[in-house]
């Protein structure tokens, strides 16, 4: 049980001097803000920004589907060849893939924590703010591309 | 003729945290009574948590106390682990011992800035952000999110400490308590604060325990209670720290408290730091396809120290896939019970002092 | 802004029909055509001032978010023009599109005058400071005998828009401010007048002019250091900002007196504060420092100086302190400022009584 000392009247305002000068010295300290569209963040190797799918590796086992905790992704049915030596490795026979609302999507990882085959994960592509969407829905072949990629470097 | 002016403080008052209402009845400037009005924020988590699988409800844990959501993980975690009986890594331990001390010096923080705002000072505001903000930085590095992280998984943590993450570990550690010093002396010397804070919103120790009061309030009203060291979990009987314990039970008590526990954490952290283990962070048989095929059999609860105060989760499993009953004890909620005795008899100026001595967030009070 | 105008020009003239003996004119048959003229001439002097009034208001508002970035490690406005020096006019547009809402229920008319109150002092208070000599030509508006008096009488005004906003809001959180902004006031302006009192005993004259003449070689600091703080406080209170922001108190009644007030009201309001501000460190330059008497020359430059000093300090206090609870504030006035201010009054007889030719 320990016992609290308050300032006492002088130390007190001596003590709000004290602040005032620590303050006044904060003054000409370098500043800790960063102007973002000049300076650039660094993101660390986790950084969760949007959904990524590789096609060619996913089997179409709808885990991601079952884990997603508010119904971000969807299985849709898309007509889509991989190339041979995928076809083989990793086969989907019933032709589905997620399809994700980015919108609405909490980039809880999930879904990457569960992809079986490393074909779904979350990049950091956080920058990528774009005034032309059309659609926050991605289909498949959507989800393999940039933003810029998707709707231009216009913003 | 009736003198009582009946005020509503909120729920868009820019000093309750959050979406509180409190019905204050005021004779002038002093306050005859206070009834604080909740559920502004309610979101149903608690049946919410019971409509998917078990780490789905995780995500639901990390929106309750969204300043230190790493703590709301732990409860849930632990209490899983225990209805299932799962084997967790001792790396993984230490890991989440130590991503929770961090986030505790996170979310007193935003308390120390915010209580600095209700008491008018403007600045020291800025620089708790400051520190907290390379806090954050820690956790973006490490768990991939800043605020909501999904970090801890049934079985583990998601992801491994990575070599750069320590080393900002190290770095902010060793620097963040001269950076403490400086801010709690802005507060402490001062005569303002001290005349604003001493004797205000007192609770008695009888009150503070018919309350169901925990936390810091527990321990500024001088009771030594601390589920850490009473109730070890993790691994906190095998580092040492110390329960800072105050006897006056007013705002001041409680600022001096979760200072002190912002030191202690930090001492934490060193100490994991040393005896961090190699090994596995993550248990492979609750891996991958496991994450939707877990099931919970029985009934456990887990309590937790958050910053806050006693925080547990008790889980119903009913040998399926999908919880029973998720039920969350959560510690605001309990404290800001006791916040109409906490008020009575003092000014107005003293209730925005009272409320953010009490730090609670909606997010976990309303649920 | 019409309204505003039209009551500060015939302020202004009745201002002037005191210290020009125009009652000598009036009755020696001067035409009526003067009379207009020299309301005309009001109307300019007055815009005149209010320019130089908002010019130093928009410096100080700049100087203020940036100062206070700089402390708080920000970078602060820096998006328009260079340095972000553009974001205040910006702002100020910004203001002037917003919808002006004034409560169903409020007071109209006392509700749409009481930002104008508040800014009142700031120009009337401006008029009769003297800001030194540039070669022949002296930079005071009015001179007469009792300017002191004036200008005490000057700042008095702004705490009564806060009262006269606050109860015509109809809103219980403005109530409250107005409320407190009533307490405050008579809790410091008391002793505020007393130590103005032995300014007026020590220079043995109600003319500002005579004050700063009296500290050519002494400045009244030093004589009155008590004085000094006291009048410092009260002029903190009277700006109402940390730690004496009670009528405001942003944390506590939501904004205090301004709770209701949007738009181009709020905007004067705030401006008001800020010119409020730029006075105060005028006033105490000039009442306690010499104005723009100082050593080594006397020129504008040295009231500029000592006012930017001031004007720092004030936004040091703003930025870094706490608030104090009311019922603090009304303590320390009576039972300290009070007692420390008439004892500052014999002090300063004493002086008068034995060193009075020093001043």
């Amino acid at each position: 049980m320990q016992e609290e000392k308050g300032p006492g009247p002088l130390s007190g305002i001596g003590g709000i001097i004290k602040g005032v000068w620590f303050m006044f010295i904060q003054g000409f300290k370098p500043k800790v803000t960063k102007q973002v569209p000049e300076e650039k963040l660094e993101y660390g190797h986790r950084t969760t920004g949007r959904v990524f799918l590789n096609m060619d590796a996913c089997i179409g086992c709808t885990l991601c589907e079952q884990i997603c905790p508010n119904g971000t992704i969807r299985m849709m049915t898309w007509a889509y060849q991989k190339p041979q030596e995928f076809d083989k490795k990793y086969p989907n026979k019933r032709q589905i893939f997620p399809s994700v609302d980015v919108a609405i999507c909490t980039h809880c990882n999930l879904c990457e924590e569960i992809c079986p085959t490393g074909a779904i994960t979350l990049e950091a592509e956080v920058e990528e703010w774009h005034m032309r969407r059309e659609n926050t829905r991605y289909t498949p072949p959507m989800l393999g591309k940039k933003e810029s990629e998707l709707w231009g470097d216009e913003r | 003729m009736e003198k009582v002016v009946e005020v509503n403080f909120g729920p868009q008052h820019p000093s309750t945290h959050g979406v509180l209402r409190i019905k204050v009845k005021l004779d002038g400037e002093i306050i005859v009574d206070a009834q604080p009005v909740i559920g502004y924020l309610h979101r149903n988590a608690e049946k919410l948590s019971e409509m998917g699988l078990y780490p789905k409800a995780l995500i639901y844990m990390d929106r309750l106390d969204y300043v230190a959501a790493l703590n709301m993980e732990l409860g849930y975690i632990l209490s899983v682990e225990k209805l299932m009986d799962v084997e967790t890594p001792e790396r993984a331990q230490w890991i989440r011992m130590m991503m929770v001390e961090l986030n505790r010096i996170a979310s007193h923080l935003v308390w120390l800035g915010t209580h600095g705002l209700d008491m008018g000072m403007l600045t020291p505001f800025f620089y708790c952000w400051r520190e907290r903000e390379r806090v954050l930085r820690i956790f973006d590095e490490i768990t991939g999110s800043r605020l909501l992280y999904n970090y801890f998984a049934i079985g583990g943590v998601y992801s491994d400490v990575t070599p750069k993450g320590l080393e900002m570990i190290k770095e902010f550690v060793n620097t963040f308590p001269d950076r403490l010093e400086e801010i709690q002396s802005i507060f402490q010397k001062s005569y303002i604060y001290a005349k604003r804070a001493k004797g205000v919103g007192k609770l008695s120790l009888e009150d503070a325990i018919g309350y169901g009061v925990t936390g810091p309030l527990l321990r500024a009203s001088g009771l030594k209670w601390d589920l850490r060291k009473n109730q070890p979990y993790l691994f906190y009987d095998k580092v040492n720290f110390e329960v800072p314990v105050y006897s006056n039970g007013d705002v001041y008590s409680r600022f001096l408290v979760r200072i002190e526990e912002m030191r202690q954490s930090v001492r934490i952290v060193k100490q994991v730091l040393e005896k961090l283990p190699d090994g596995e962070f993550y248990n492979k048989k609750y891996a991958k396809p496991m994450l939707v095929r877990m099931k919970g059999n029985g009934e456990s609860y887990v309590p937790t120290e958050s910053p806050k105060g006693e925080f547990g989760v008790y889980v119903i499993g009913d040998g399926s896939t999908i919880p029973y009953r998720v039920r969350i004890r959560s510690p605001s909620f309990a404290n800001l019970q006791a916040v109409s005795i906490m008020l009575k008899g003092y000014k107005i100026a003293d209730l925005t002092a009272t409320v953010s001595s009490i730090d609670p967030v909606f997010g976990e009070v309303d649920r | 802004m019409n309204l505003f105008f039209f009551i500060m020009s015939i302020l202004y003239g009745i201002l002037k029909f005191l210290h020009w003996p125009l009652w000598n004119w009036y009755l020696y048959g001067y035409p009526a055509g003067l009379w207009i003229m020299y309301f005309v001439d009001a109307v300019i002097e007055v815009i005149l001032v209010f320019a130089v009034a908002m010019l130093v208001v928009v410096i100080l508002v700049y100087v203020f978010r940036k100062y206070m970035a700089d402390i708080q490690n920000r970078i602060g406005p820096n998006r328009l023009g260079p340095w972000g020096s553009l974001q205040l006019i910006a702002d100020v547009f910004k203001l002037i599109q917003k919808q002006d809402i004034i409560p169903k229920n409020a007071d109209r008319i006392a509700f749409r005058v009481a930002p104008y109150i508040i800014f009142t002092p700031v120009i009337l208070g401006m008029l009769v400071i003297p800001f030194g000599n540039v070669s022949i030509l002296q930079l005071m508006v009015v001179n007469f005998k009792y300017t002191l008096l004036f200008l005490v009488a000057a700042m008095v005004i702004s705490p009564l828009g806060e009262v006269i906003g606050g109860l015509s809001s109809h809103n219980k959180f403005a109530l409250y401010g107005a409320l407190r902004s009533a307490a405050q006031d008579i809790g410091y302006e008391v002793p505020m007048m007393i130590s103005v009192l032995s300014l007026i005993i020590l220079a043995g004259s109600y003319s500002i002019n005579d004050i700063v003449n009296a500290q050519k070689n002494i400045p009244f600091v030093i004589p009155e250091i008590l004085g000094f703080i006291v009048f410092f406080l009260a002029m903190i209170a009277k700006q109402s900002i940390p730690p004496f922001d009670l009528p405001e108190s942003g944390s506590e009644l939501v904004s205090g007196f301004s709770t209701e007030y949007s738009g181009m009201r709020y905007g004067i309001i705030y401006m008001g504060n800020f010119g409020f501000m730029a006075l105060a460190s005028v006033v105490v330059a000039t009442l306690y420092f010499g104005g723009p008497v100082g050593p080594f020359f006397n020129s504008v430059l040295w009231i500029a100086i000592k006012s930017a000093v001031f004007m720092i300090i004030f936004l040091l206090s703003w930025i870094a302190l706490g608030r104090v609870r009311v019922d603090q504030f009304l303590n320390m006035g009576w039972k300290y400022l009070l007692p420390l201010s008439i004892l500052n009054l014999v002090i300063s007889s004493l002086i008068a009584i034995y060193f009075g030719g020093a001043f």
